[in-house]
C-alpha cells in the first residue's frame, strides 16, 4: 500500500475543476480549491511533521490517513496552512477508539464531531468564541471544519447514503462545528485544561446539533441553572435511550451569565452537579413503554426522575458566546463517544 | 476485489429494466482490482422521455443495485447525457489549461472476497448467536432459529453486545465477545438495523470470518448495502448476510417469527449449512 497522493491532471478552471472533484467524488458540493502539489507542500510544511505519517487509520475505510492526504483536504477545502497542526490533533481525537468513529460515522443519527479550541491557537488562527461563535462569525473556522468534514468523506470513507444512513444529517455536516472557549471571560479553568491538557488544545465532542437555550427574566445563578438544566432535558435527547451506556451533553454559558454563576460557584463541578440534576424529567411524563424501560434500565432516581446523563461529570461546561447574553447553547452528544481531548503542536 | 460476471449480470439486469423505456445501459469500464464500474446511458431510441428515472433517481438506483449485488464496490462512475459531465483534461490541454493535482482519497486494499467456510452439517456444531440490547425483534428471530437448529442437533448458545462500553467495562466485555467465538463453531451476528448497530454488528460477525469461522450477518433491507460496504471496506467483501424485511422491528412479535421461520431456509443456504 502506498500512501503518497496520487498525482492527477485536472481542469484549471474553478467550475470545471469543481465538476471534475464532484464526478470522483471528492466534492460536498461547495466550491473546492484544486489541490495542486504545491498548494499542498505549503500545508504539509505548516503541518510540521512529514508528509507520509500516518495520522490515524479511518473507519469505516480503514485507509491510512496521511499528513499529506490531510493537507490534500484541507486545501480543497480552503482552511489555511496554519491550521494543520490544530486539523491533525482533532483527527488524532477522532480515531480513538473512545470516540467509536466507525459508529458514527454509518448511524442514522445526526451526530458529526464538533471541535472546541482552547489556548492562544485560537487568537492566531481566528477561532470565533464570542459573538455568533457556533456560526455566522466570519474567519477560518467554518473552512476548517469542513476540511474535517472531507477528511471523513474522502478519506475515511463516509458517503451519504453508502456508508452514513444519517437520516436527516445536520448542517455541521458540511462544515463542521469548529469554536473556541472564551477563557479571559470565564470564571473557571480553561475546558481542555480541566480535561487534563493546558495551553493549546482540542476537544472533540460528537453532537447531534446546536440547540439554543433562551431566558430573559432570571437575574439569580440558581434560577438560571434551574433553566437552562431543565432545558437540557428534552426527551428526544440520546441520553435518554435506555439502550445507551452513556451520554454527554456540552453546555456553553455566554460571558454575563458565567460570571453571575462563577461568582456563586467558583467550583465548575459544582456547576456541572446543578446542571445534572436539573437535566431530568419525571417518570410520569413518559409513555408506559418508556417507563418500563427505565425502570428496568435502572434509571429512575429517588424522586422518580430520569436523568438526561448518568452522571454529573458527563455535563461539560463552557464559556462562550456574545456578550448580549440571554442564550446558552447546548450541544447533545450522540451517546457512547468519549469526548477526546488533545494537545495541539508539540 | 471484484466479481466481472456479478458486475455484468446485474447491469444487463439493469439495462432490460431500463430497455423498454427506449434507454439502453452498457458496462463501459470496470476495474475489478479496484472495485471501480463505469456505465454509461444511451437515451437515442428513446419515446417516452418522461419514463426514465430522472439522473439522480436512475444513479440510486444503479448504485444500490450494484453495491447489493456485487461485494466490494468502491466507486460507480454512470455517464448519462442528460448530465453533461466535466470537460476531459486532454480537451483543455489543449489550451494550456490543466493542472495538476493531488488525490484527497485514501489508499484501500482491495480485500478478500472469499465469505469464509461453509457450515456443513449442523449436527453437533456449536452456533453462536451474536445479540444485542436493540432490537427485540431480532432475538425473537433468534428464538425461532435456535428452536429449528436445537431440533437440527446443534448447539446454541448467546451472546449480547451492548454498544459502546469503556473502560475496563468495554474490555472486560469485548474479551467475554472473544471468548464466545472462540468457544463456537458457527458465528450468526445481529442485527443491522441502523447505521452504528450495523457497523457494530458487522464488526462483530467479521471477528468470526477473520478467525475461520463460517459467519454470517443478520442486517434488514434497508441496511444491507450498508453492511456490504463496511464489510468490503474492512477487507471482507465477501461477508455473509441474511437479509430480514424492513422495518422488521415496527411489527408484532407473531410476524416476526413467522418471518423468522420463513427465512430459516435461507439462512442455512446462505451459511452453506446442511441438516440431516
Amino acid at each position: 500500500m502506498t500512501t503518497a497522493a496520487t498525482s492527477i491532471v485536472a481542469p484549471a478552471d474553478h467550475e470545471s475543476f469543481a465538476a471534475f472533484a464532484h464526478e470522483r467524488g471528492w466534492s460536498d458540493g461547495l466550491p473546492l480549491v484544486p489541490p495542486t502539489p504545491e498548494r499542498v507542500a505549503a500545508h504539509v510544511a505548516s503541518a510540521g511533521r512529514p508528509a507520509d505519517e500516518v495520522v490515524a487509520t479511518l473507519p469505516p475505510s480503514g485507509a491510512a490517513c496521511t499528513v499529506e492526504k490531510v493537507a490534500v483536504n484541507a486545501v480543497m477545502a480552503g482552511a489555511p496552512p496554519s491550521a494543520m497542526p490544530l486539523l491533525l490533533s482533532a483527527i488524532g481525537a477522532m480515531a480513538d477508539p473512545g470516540f467509536e468513529l466507525h459508529a458514527l460515522n454509518a448511524t442514522t443519527g445526526s451526530v458529526t464531531p464538533a471541535v472546541v479550541v482552547n489556548g492562544g491557537l485560537r487568537h492566531e488562527l481566528g477561532i470565533p468564541f464570542g459573538t455568533g461563535c457556533l456560526g455566522g462569525a466570519d474567519g477560518p473556522s467554518s473552512a476548517i471544519g469542513r476540511a474535517l468534514r472531507l477528511v471523513m468523506r474522502n478519506i475515511a470513507g463516509q458517503r451519504v447514503g453508502v456508508t452514513s444512513q444519517s437520516t436527516f444529517g445536520q448542517p455541521g455536516r458540511a462544515t463542521g462545528i469548529v469554536f473556541g472557549e472564551w477563557e479571559e471571560r470565564s470564571p473557571w479553568t480553561p475546558l481542555a485544561e480541566r480535561r487534563g491538557v493546558a495551553g493549546d488544545a482540542v476537544t472533540v465532542f460528537g453532537t447531534m446539533g446546536t440547540a439554543n437555550i433562551c431566558e430573559v427574566v432570571a437575574a439569580d445563578p440558581d434560577v438560571l441553572l434551574h433553566f437552562v438544566g431543565r432545558a437540557l432535558a428534552h426527551t428526544g435527547a440520546n441520553g435518554f435511550l435506555v439502550q445507551l451506556s452513556f451520554a454527554e451533553v456540552l453546555v456553553a454559558l455566554n460571558p454575563v451569565w458565567a460570571e453571575m454563576i462563577g461568582r456563586a460557584y467558583p467550583d465548575v463541578a459544582d456547576v456541572s452537579r446543578i446542571l445534572w440534576d436539573y437535566a431530568a424529567v419525571p417518570l410520569s411524563e413518559w409513555p408506559e413503554q418508556h417507563q418500563r424501560q427505565f425502570e428496568q434500565a435502572g434509571r429512575v432516581d429517588g424522586r422518580g426522575r430520569v436523568h438526561l446523563a448518568q452522571r454529573p461529570e458527563d455535563v461539560l461546561v463552557m464559556v462562550a458566546g456574545g456578550l448580549g447574553g440571554l442564550h446558552a447553547a447546548a450541544l447533545h452528544s450522540w451517546g457512547t463517544t468519549i469526548t477526546q481531548t488533545r494537545r495541539v503542536g508539540a | 476485489m471484484i466479481d466481472r460476471d456479478s458486475v455484468e449480470k446485474t447491469v444487463a439486469d439493469l439495462a432490460a429494466m431500463f430497455e423498454g423505456d427506449g434507454a439502453a445501459l452498457r458496462l463501459t469500464s470496470l476495474d475489478e482490482r479496484l472495485g471501480t464500474i463505469e456505465l454509461a446511458l444511451a437515451l437515442d431510441d428513446i419515446t417516452c422521455a418522461d419514463c426514465v428515472l430522472p439522473p439522480d433517481r436512475l444513479r440510486d438506483v444503479v448504485d444500490g443495485a450494484l453495491r447489493r449485488t456485487v461485494p466490494g464496490v468502491r466507486r460507480l462512475v454512470l455517464a448519462d447525457p442528460r448530465e453533461p459531465g466535466p470537460p476531459e483534461p486532454a480537451a483543455h490541454a489543449a489550451t494550456g489549461g490543466v493542472i495538476t493535482v493531488l488525490d484527497p482519497t485514501g489508499e484501500i486494499s482491495p480485500g478478500n472476497p472469499d465469505p469464509g467456510p461453509d457450515a456443513g452439517p449442523l449436527s453437533g456444531k456449536r452456533i453462536g448467536f451474536r445479540v444485542d440490547v436493540l432490537w427485540p425483534a431480532w432475538d425473537w428471530t433468534v428464538s425461532e432459529w435456535t428452536r429449528e437448529l436445537e431440533a437440527a442437533g446443534a448447539a446454541v448458545t448467546t451472546w449480547r453486545r451492548a454498544q459502546g462500553l469503556k473502560g475496563a467495562e468495554g474490555e472486560r466485555k469485548q474479551a467475554e465477545y472473544d471468548a464466545f467465538v472462540g468457544g463456537v463453531d458457527v458465528v450468526v451476528s445481529g442485527l443491522g438495523n441502523c447505521g452504528s448497530c450495523t457497523s457494530w454488528s458487522v464488526r462483530d460477525g467479521l471477528s468470526g470470518l477473520t478467525r475461520g469461522l463460517p459467519a454470517i450477518v443478520g442486517v434488514t433491507e434497508q441496511f444491507e448495502t450498508l453492511a456490504r460496504t463496511l464489510a468490503a471496506d474492512q477487507g471482507r467483501p465477501g461477508l455473509r448476510l441474511i437479509v430480514l424485511p424492513f422495518s422488521v422491528h415496527t411489527l408484532p412479535e407473531d410476524e416476526v417469527r413467522a418471518h423468522a421461520r420463513a427465512l430459516y431456509r435461507r439462512l442455512l443456504e446462505n451459511l452453506g449449512a446442511s441438516v440431516a
